[in-house]
Formats: C-alpha cells, sequence, structure tokens
C-alpha cells in the first residue's frame, strides 16, 4: 500500500496498515464526537467561571486590584473591582474608568482586556499584569540609593521613560482625554523598560466643540464627575496643579502638563516637588511655591535645561507653560540627543558647547580635531588678552575673536552636517547673522548649508556676499547655485537622481563637503537603489584611482560589493554606506584601510578578504555589535585577534579570489 | 483529489448514468488502484494481467448501477462482485484456450477454497484501501509529528517513550493523538460516503 513508502519497515507497515483499517469498522460502527476533533474548543465551552484564584495586589482609594488567573485565556490578568464596602454609587464610575482607558489604543497605556458584573452584581474590569515596580516605587528605591537599582536606572533611563509617558499622554490629549491624576504611582515600570500609564480613574473626556466621537460622549464629562463625591479634592497632594485647587478652575491638557512637570521634577530630584501634608502642599501648589530643582537636591548633578524644564512646565499659570505636550516631550528628547532645550534659552555659546558634547559621542578623530581646535582657540584668547594688556588695541581684539567664533562657529556647522543635522546649523547661523549681518565668513557658511539642503536659490543669494578663499572651490560652489537654482527653481524640492549625479561630478570634494550633500540628500531619497547610484558617483569623486572596481548592491537581498584597485576611502567624518543599510557588506580585494564610521550601523557579515586594514581598524572589527559573519584571508588576523572574535561570531577564513574584476 | 468527495453526488449515484464520462474516469482512478491490489494480493497468475484489471474494472462499473444499500454492505457485495469477475475472466479464456499451467494451477486453488473466504479477504484489502485513502489526506492536514503520534501509538507504543521520541510533552502527546484519531474516523466516514454511496 501507499504506506510503505514512509517507513523502512515492510513488516511493521504491513502492520500498521491492518490497524488502520480496522479503523473502517469504526468508522462504520458510529459517529465521531466533535470534543475529540476539536478539545480546545470544547475545553472552552465548558469554562462557566472565567476568573479564578484571586490574589490580593493592591489598594487604592476606590478600587482595589487582584491578580486573577483568566481560564479563557490561559493566563493571568490583573483585576480591579471595588473595595467591599464601596457604595454602590460608585459602581458606574469603576465601569466609566474601565471603558475611558479601553479607549485608549497606545502602547504606553495600560490595556483593557473585559469589563464585567460579578455574581454579587459588583463591577470589575481586567487589564493588564505587569510584573514589576512602578516608577513611585522605583524612586523610592533609587533615594534610599540601592546600587544595583542606581546602576540600572542612571538619569538616562528615567528620562527615556518620561518621554514614553510624555507619548502616551499627547496620545490621549489627540483623543480629547484627560488623565488628571499623573503621579509616579501610576506609572508601571516593566523590567524590560515597558511603561505603562495606569489608573484613569480621574480622567475625563475634554469637551471640546467639535470631533467627539459618538462613544466618547457617552463618557462626557459630566458622567464621569465621580471624584467629588466625597468632598475630596480630586487628584493628590503634592502632584496637583494649582487650578485642580481652585473651586471654579478649569482643568485642560494644561493640567496634566503641569503633573508631567511634577513627574520630571521627581525624576531629577528623587523628591516629590511638595511636601506636606495635604492642605500645606496645597496651598503651596496654589502659590507656585516650588523650589528649584537644585536647591531641592543639592548633592544630586542636575543638568541646568532639564531643571529650567520642570519648572516651566510647572507655571502656577497655565498660559506660561508648554502648550502641548508633544513640545515637552521633544524638550527632553532633545536633550537626550544633546541639543539645547528651548526652555534653556540657549545662547550660541550653549549650543557651541553642546555641539561639543554630541561630538564626544562620534568618534575619536572629531575629538581630536575638536581638541586641537578649542586648544587653538583658548591660546588665541589668551595672545588676545596679552595683545589687550600691553597695547589695548580693543578694535584688534574684537576683530580677531569674531573671526575666530566664525571659523569655529563655521567648523561647528559643518560637523552637524556630517551628523545629518540640517535643523541647527541654520539656527545658529540665523543667530550669528543677526548680530553681523555682513560677516562674510557667516555668509558663506550660510550659502553653503543652504546648496547642501538643496535651496539653490537662497545658496545661491549668500554665496554671492560671501567670502571666497583663495584655496577653496568657493567661486565653483557660487556658480554651481546659479546653475541649479535654475535647473531646479523651487527650493523646497529634491533633486533627481541623475541630476544629484551630475552636480557631484562637477563638485569639487573639500572637508567632506561633497559626503555632506550626499547625507542630506539621503534623508529626503527613500529608494535605497537611487541612493545607491548616488554613493558610487560619490565614492568614484574622493576614490579619484578607483577606474576599474565594481560596484555591486542589491537592495532585496541587503547586500552591497564594493572593491577593487584604488578604492581606499569609504567615509569622511560619518558613513556614507549608512543609508544603504546593506546587511550584507563586501569590500573584499580594495584598497579600504579603516572601518571606523561602519560600525554604527546593523552589518551582519562583513568580507574584508585582501584589504589592507591597520592593526587599529582591525582591532574595532568588535564595534560592530551585529556582526555575525566575518569573512577573512588566511593569517589577516593576529591569533589572540583571532580568538577574541571568535567567541562573539562566526570568522570564515577563506583564500583569496585573485583576478576577481567586474 | 482529496477534497473531491466532499459535497458531491456519490460515485455510484453518478455511475447510474452512463453518460457521465467524468464518472467513469474518477471511477477508475478510485477503484483501478484497489483492483489492482486485490488480484496481486490474490497472487491470480495470468498472461495478461492488466486486461484483467480493465475487465474486472469494467464489469464492477456495470453492475455498480444494480447496487442496492438496503440489501446490504458494500464491502460485501463488492467483495462477490469482484470474486465473480476473476472467476469469469478465466472461465472465458478456458472457452477460448487451454489455460497455461500456472493459470490453471491458481484457478483450482481458487476453487479449493470457499466463495465466502476470497469475499472476506476482499472485504478486508476493501477497508484497508479505504483508509489509506484517509490517511493520504490525514497526512497533508496535521504535522509529521502529530501524525506519528498516532501511528506509534496503534503500535502499542507507551505515550511516554512517544513524547521522548518526537520531543513533545506527554500531554501534547495524548492531545495531538486523539485529534488525529478522530479526525481520521471522520475523513473515513467521508471517502466511504463517496465511494459507496
Amino acid at each position: 500500500m501507499d504506506e510503505n513508502q514512509s517507513s523502512p519497515e515492510p513488516d511493521s507497515d504491513s502492520r500498521l496498515a491492518a490497524s488502520l483499517a480496522s479503523f473502517y469498522y469504526v468508522a462504520e460502527a458510529g459517529p465521531v464526537e466533535e470534543k475529540e476533533i476539536s478539545p480546545s474548543l470544547h475545553a472552552v465551552s465548558q469554562i462557566s467561571k472565567r476568573y479564578e484564584s484571586a490574589e490580593f495586589i493592591a489598594k487604592g482609594g476606590m478600587k482595589q486590584v487582584f491578580r486573577v488567573y483568566d481560564a479563557r485565556c490561559k493566563r493571568h490578568v490583573a483585576m480591579a473591582t471595588l473595595h467591599d464596602d464601596a457604595p454602590t454609587e460608585l459602581c458606574d464610575p469603576l465601569i466609566h474608568e474601565a471603558w475611558l482607558t479601553g479607549l485608549l489604543d497606545h502602547p504606553n497605556i495600560i490595556t483593557i482586556h473585559d469589563v464585567g458584573v460579578d455574581d454579587r452584581n459588583r463591577p470589575y474590569f481586567t487589564m493588564d499584569l505587569k510584573s514589576g515596580d512602578s516608577l513611585g516605587e522605583l524612586i523610592e528605591k533609587l533615594r534610599e540609593g540601592q546600587p544595583e537599582i542606581r546602576d540600572r536606572y542612571p538619569l538616562e533611563s528615567l528620562l527615556q521613560m518620561f518621554v514614553k509617558i510624555c507619548d502616551a499622554i499627547a496620545y490621549a490629549h489627540s483623543v480629547q482625554v484627560l488623565h488628571l491624576d499623573l503621579k509616579p504611582a501610576n506609572i508601571q515600570v516593566g523590567e524590560y523598560g515597558e511603561v505603562l500609564v495606569c489608573d484613569w480613574g480621574l480622567g475625563r473626556v475634554h469637551s471640546s466643540e467639535e470631533g467627539i466621537e459618538f462613544e466618547r460622549l457617552l463618557l462626557h464629562s459630566d458622567l464621569l464627575s465621580s471624584g467629588t463625591l466625597f468632598g475630596q479634592v480630586r487628584g493628590t497632594p503634592g502632584y496637583i496643579a494649582p487650578e485642580q485647587i481652585e473651586k471654579d478652575g478649569t482643568r485642560n491638557s494644561l493640567t496634566d502638563i503641569y503633573q508631567l512637570g511634577c513627574i520630571l521634577y521627581t525624576i531629577l530630584t528623587l523628591q516629590s516637588p511638595l511636601d506636606g501634608e495635604a492642605p500645606s502642599a496645597l496651598e503651596k501648589a496654589a502659590k507656585g511655591e516650588v523650589v528649584p530643582p537644585q536647591t531641592r537636591a543639592p548633592a544630586r548633578n542636575i543638568p541646568p535645561s532639564l531643571q529650567a524644564v520642570a519648572l516651566k512646565a510647572m507655571a502656577v499659570d497655565p498660559l506660561s507653560r508648554y502648550s502641548s505636550v508633544e513640545s515637552l516631550g521633544e524638550e527632553i528628547r532633545r536633550y537626550l540627543r544633546g541639543f539645547a532645550t528651548d526652555a534653556e534659552d540657549a545662547g550660541v555659546l550653549t549650543q557651541m558647547s553642546l555641539v561639543y558634547k554630541r561630538n564626544k559621542r562620534y568618534c575619536n578623530t572629531v575629538l581630536c580635531a575638536a581638541t586641537l581646535l578649542f586648544g587653538g582657540a583658548t591660546w588665541s584668547y589668551w595672545k588676545l588678552a596679552e595683545k589687550e594688556r600691553i597695547a589695548s588695541v580693543a578694535q584688534v581684539k574684537a576683530e580677531q575673536a569674531l573671526e575666530m567664533y566664525a571659523h569655529s562657529l563655521e567648523k561647528s556647522v559643518i560637523e552637524m552636517h556630517l551628523g545629518a543635522d540640517e535643523k541647527t546649523p541654520e539656527k545658529l547661523l540665523l543667530a550669528a547673522l543677526a548680530a553681523n549681518p555682513d560677516n562674510p565668513v557667516y555668509l558663506r557658511a550660510m550659502g553653503e548649508h543652504y546648496f547642501i539642503v538643496q535651496r539653490f536659490n537662497k545658496a545661491s543669494e549668500f554665496l554671492k556676499r560671501g567670502e571666497k578663499r583663495s584655496e577653496h572651490p568657493d567661486q565653483l560652489i557660487s556658480d554651481l547655485a546659479q546653475e541649479y537654482a535654475l535647473q531646479k527653481p523651487d527650493d523646497d524640492e529634491q533633486l533627481t537622481t541623475d541630476q544629484m549625479i551630475g552636480l557631484l561630478r562637477r563638485i569639487e570634494d573639500f572637508n567632506g563637503f561633497e559626503a555632506m550633500i550626499v547625507l542630506n540628500d539621503h534623508k529626503r531619497r527613500v529608494d535605497t537603489r537611487q541612493r545607491a547610484a548616488i554613493i558610487e558617483e560619490h565614492l568614484r569623486s574622493v576614490n579619484p584611482e578607483w577606474n576599474d572596481g565594481w560596484f555591486e548592491f542589491d537592495s532585496e537581498e541587503s547586500r552591497l560589493r564594493i572593491g577593487g584597485k584604488g578604492l581606499k576611502r569609504l567615509s569622511y567624518s560619518g558613513s556614507i554606506l549608512a543609508g544603504l543599510q546593506a546587511m550584507h557588506l563586501d569590500i573584499s580585494e580594495s584598497e579600504i584601510d579603516a572601518l571606523w564610521k561602519e560600525t554604527g550601523y546593523a552589518i551582519e557579515t562583513l568580507d574584508i578578504r585582501g584589504c589592507p586594514l591597520s592593526e587599529e581598524s582591525l582591532s574595532v572589527l568588535y564595534q560592530f555589535v551585529h556582526l555575525r559573519e566575518l569573512t577573512i584571508h588566511p593569517g589577516q588576523l593576529a591569533p589572540d585577534q583571532l580568538k577574541r572574535l571568535s567567541g562573539r561570531l562566526k570568522v570564515i577564513e577563506k583564500e583569496r579570489e585573485s583576478g576577481r574584476s567586474e | 483529489m482529496a477534497d473531491q468527495w466532499k459535497t458531491r453526488k456519490s460515485l455510484i449515484l453518478r455511475a447510474a448514468n452512463a453518460d457521465d464520462s467524468q464518472a467513469w474516469e474518477e471511477f477508475v482512478q478510485y477503484y483501478e488502484r484497489f483492483i489492482f491490489h486485490v488480484l496481486h494480493r490474490m497472487k491470480v497468475s495470468s498472461s495478461d494481467f492488466d486486461d484483467l484489471v480493465q475487465q474486472v474494472l469494467l464489469k464492477l462499473w456495470r453492475s455498480i448501477k444494480s447496487y442496492d444499500a438496503g440489501k446490504g454492505r458494500f464491502r460485501t457485495w463488492l467483495g462477490v462482485v469482484v470474486r465473480n469477475a476473476v472467476y469469469d475472466h478465466f472461465a472465458e479464456i478456458g472457452r477460448r484456450r487451454k489455460l497455461l499451467e500456472q493459470e490453471q494451477e491458481f484457478l483450482s486453488r481458487m476453487e479449493s477454497e470457499p466463495a465466502s473466504e476470497i469475499e472476506k479477504r476482499i472485504e478486508q484489502e476493501w477497508a484497508a484501501y479505504v483508509t489509506s485513502l484517509a490517511m493520504e489526506r490525514i497526512r497533508k492536514l496535521f504535522s509529521d509529528r502529530a501524525v506519528k503520534s498516532f501511528t506509534m501509538s496503534l503500535d502499542g507504543t507507551a505515550a511516554s517513550k512517544i513524547a521522548a521520541e518526537l520531543n513533545l510533552s506527554t500531554d501534547s502527546v495524548y492531545t495531538l493523538k486523539s485529534r488525529v484519531k478522530a479526525r481520521f474516523v471522520k475523513e473515513i466516514k467521508a471517502v466511504v460516503e463517496e465511494l459507496e454511496g
């Protein structure tokens, strides 16, 4: 029989066939029970009691939370019910809380799974059950100074949580829902960085004339006005906004922003912003008697910019706060990325120091350049000061200082471009030009900036008036700006791939100018094949001796193979190849000797056979965090290097494929 | 082929219509394999084995219209028809020419055995054939491990041993084997419905 094919022993097969055949008579005898075919379906249909084995977890003002087993979903969830002695009037608010939370669909907001009524006719709802602490408990532990907690949660990671909280509230506001009881105890923090905003019991739908959907009308603020039942102030002392204390104070999104400010304050100081028993804390809040974070916690090193953000969010006058949660969150993001916050009211010098900070993260080369630059500046200033002392030539000092400053500013702008930051340079230069409208260095830098972001009309305007250095192709760039302004009259549009390639062919590379153009162009060019064409042109231009090599990019397989004689340089200050996100990089048989900048993106396999990589470059191979396969030629790595790498990734030693060409 | 016997009229009903050439093709598809197998098992010795298969097939096709489910089981009826067809075949050869030695030998062996015994063996072959068709279907529906859990349990292998061999938990083995078994019986019913009417 056909079954004979699948098994090696014919004897056991015929035995099997005979056993199978006996089922013919079974089938003939009677019907099959559905539950045997779908035992799970049967099991679920038999469950009469869905939630079992409740374990008490926590107790709040109006409700208590249990850990229960959900027999249908076969998992544990958290179940909220009213206190046993709670008056019947609280039944509806509990259900409304569940409905309101259920409206919110966001990864950082707790998810409601089920709302129902138990056999005693009391309402309940179930939600995500998360292991881990609340942010309040976490801060408590940090304040006690538990070392492993302190190592695990540096300020940056707390700020990252804060950004997630802002995201959640920004989303809630976008669907007209207010929380109104934001505090660390209502934020759940998971072991893997999950952040959940919980306890929307005081939340309500913010009435706005338009755009309220029907379901939301059901939850309109009138229906949810339960918190005043016991004559208590809604909210938590210490985290309550001044307008929540006033009798008829309006509560709107700015109230949530105040409370977010309080949370930020707590993150910075590890203390709640207003201590004391309810009445006095409330009084202080109403008067805005908030002690600045650094004064409150002098032992902690609190960045002034963040202190400014917290205090702005906590302004007594709602209109002086941030106007939206997004702008508050963005401030923290800016800080985390190393930019000045708006609240700090940054001057050019603050910006400059932040530029330096950011660059610190990039790489050693830039660091060296920066050190030289700053060293030079200090020396010059000292010289200038001396000159002043001796000759009091104030005019000379002013001019030279300005020139120095202008050039270092320009240098910073360049670094920002190489970091593909296109917005800050414009702000910086505009500020500089506002002070010195005719400074030729600023004018040229501004023109170059507009050139890089392909705003050729504007670029041409500034470059005409800007400085023309003798050994730089400034005149060429100015001419090109004019020419391309004609080819692409709309500054908001992007060059086509062909236009870009044409431009790269004509431009001369100096100080990575071409790289800046390419990096900026990438940001708006989504198609990786177009990017590849532009990158190839760029690499050919910066590697003039690279004539008969190969450049093969397969976007589907995410594979890039480049090499050949004369290909020496891949990157200037940032990796040009990052734009292709090629997971498989093959640079074998090229003359590339350094791979510093390529460590920053997700290369999974790398082939470096035949590359004259320097000692240092070989020693940074372990910095490719995503790398899992490395191909080298025999002897390319020293035994100890090989040993070190082999533990982490697969190293393939393979003979070079010599004579490989186009 | 597997899903053909889902909702259609049974082959037997359709065979009543002599013009339904598609019904004939399907009939051949299902029964040829069976008849070939049965004759093989009977150790029929004939100079023209394939011819015999065709003859039995034709005879079955013609008489299948007269099968009446009310009067008895299909498998019983099938046994009778096939046995008679084989017998008739040799009788007819015998009228035309002298039987070869091994043909003669086969015929006498067949005659020495009671008719009911032969029919019963054909019935058993039919049961094996139908279950093999159902099994083909099962193999498409379930994973290898599920099917193995079932077939190994038929051998009398202990669930714990099956679990170890297939890298499953014992609980899973129980669930899988009972699911496959239940589905298998259901598939047999479906095949029977299609082929037996």
